[in-house]
């Protein structure tokens, strides 16, 4: 019979901690890696979010159900953002009352230059800045300008990361009034 | 006539004082802006581009890096503390902004000390195995040198026998 020490050896311990060590950043790792992997937003209802405005009102995704909701990414630094605001404006005014909603999430800026380019074209639906860009992690958006197409069941119709032009953000708006 | 110099001395006097005075103002307030442009350099040391990769925000070259260092010192000028300001660009931009864990941040701490953990770990554990196949070792050698030579008793007999063959 062999007798059995209580205390476990020094190296069988710094082994143990080791590979307990390496098994938790493994974990830490796989667990990083699943989290930045991209996963489908169009098809899938549209990420929940609540947003600040600038004139100090709240705007949440989900109050707007039933709408057709445009949810623009964009920067007062982005020069493509400049090109496309007179078209986004033009079209909030023509399909405001036809149960269309532009929501504006100001992307990564600085709130004097945002102001300058709100005022600057006239930007006068809901718009906020994206806190801690937590909105657009949620949206996985990759750069600005970026939009997102919401139908009337709060699913994603459609997501285009690229400058709009007049007839894209017309036929999308129509395609999903009609639908 | 007498009464006119005083009265040019007093003027002059008083020009005088205004220049030392000016003089002295001047060099407050540029010693002061000197004090909140080092601030605003250390603070835009201790943030990151929100945009870029491995840029701090005092030497990012993009538009929207000239727009916050604008901000830092708009905020310094109005009288903002350095804790002030780091937390309204960390609400705004994110964590991910500074360049340093934040105090009372649990997790941020973690990912900070796990990797310098895990190398002190592994530190550790290689001079265990090296010492350990070190004294292994020293004591083979050992071993082979006491066995590789013969006790003193035997040589001293061999020689002697050695000696009466001859």
């Amino acid at each position: 019979m062999v007798a059995t020490s209580p205390w476990v050896r020094p190296r069988t311990l710094a082994q143990g901690l080791i590979l307990a060590l390496a098994a938790g950043l493994i974990t830490l790792l796989a667990l990083g890696l699943s989290a930045r992997a991209p996963k489908a937003i169009v098809g899938n209802p549209a990420p929940e979010f609540e947003l600040e405005l600038f004139d100090g009102g709240v705007v949440r995704l989900s109050a707007l159900r039933g709408n057709v909701v445009v949810i623009n990414f964009w920067a007062s630094w982005c020069g493509p953002c400049r090109d496309e605001a007179p078209i986004l404006v033009d079209a909030w005014h023509a399909y405001r009352d036809r149960g269309v909603v532009f929501i504006g999430i100001d992307y990564v800026d600085t709130e004097p230059e945002a102001h300058a380019f709100m005022q600057e074209f006239a930007v006068d639906y809901p718009n906020g800045p994206d806190k801690g860009q937590r909105i657009a992690r949620q949206y996985q958006i990759t750069g600005v300008p970026e939009t997102f197409f919401i139908d009337r069941q709060g699913r994603v119709a459609a997501h285009y990361p690229l400058p709009l032009t007049r007839h894209l953000l017309i036929s999308n708006i129509e395609l999903l009034l009609t639908a | 006539m007498r009464v006119q110099s005083l009265g040019r001395r007093a003027a002059l006097g008083g020009v005088l004082l205004v220049l030392i005075g000016g003089l002295g103002w001047a060099s407050t307030a540029a010693a002061q802006e000197d004090d909140l442009e080092q601030q605003a350099i250390q603070i835009e040391e201790s943030l990151n581009c929100p945009l870029c990769e491995g840029f701090t925000l005092h030497e990012c070259p993009l538009l929207i890096c000239d727009q916050m260092r604008a901000v830092i010192r708009q905020k310094l000028a109005a009288g903002a503390s350095r804790e002030e300001i780091v937390a309204s660009f960390v609400a705004l931009y994110g964590e991910e902004v500074v360049n340093a864990p934040l105090l009372g941040e649990g997790f941020n701490w973690s990912a900070w000390l796990l990797p310098f953990l895990a190398l002190a770990g592994g530190a550790a554990w290689l001079a265990y195995v090296l010492r350990d196949w070190h004294r292994r070792r020293g004591a083979i050698a050992e071993l082979e040198s006491v066995s590789a030579r013969p006790p003193e008793e035997y040589i001293r007999r061999a020689e002697e026998e050695l000696g009466e063959i001859d």
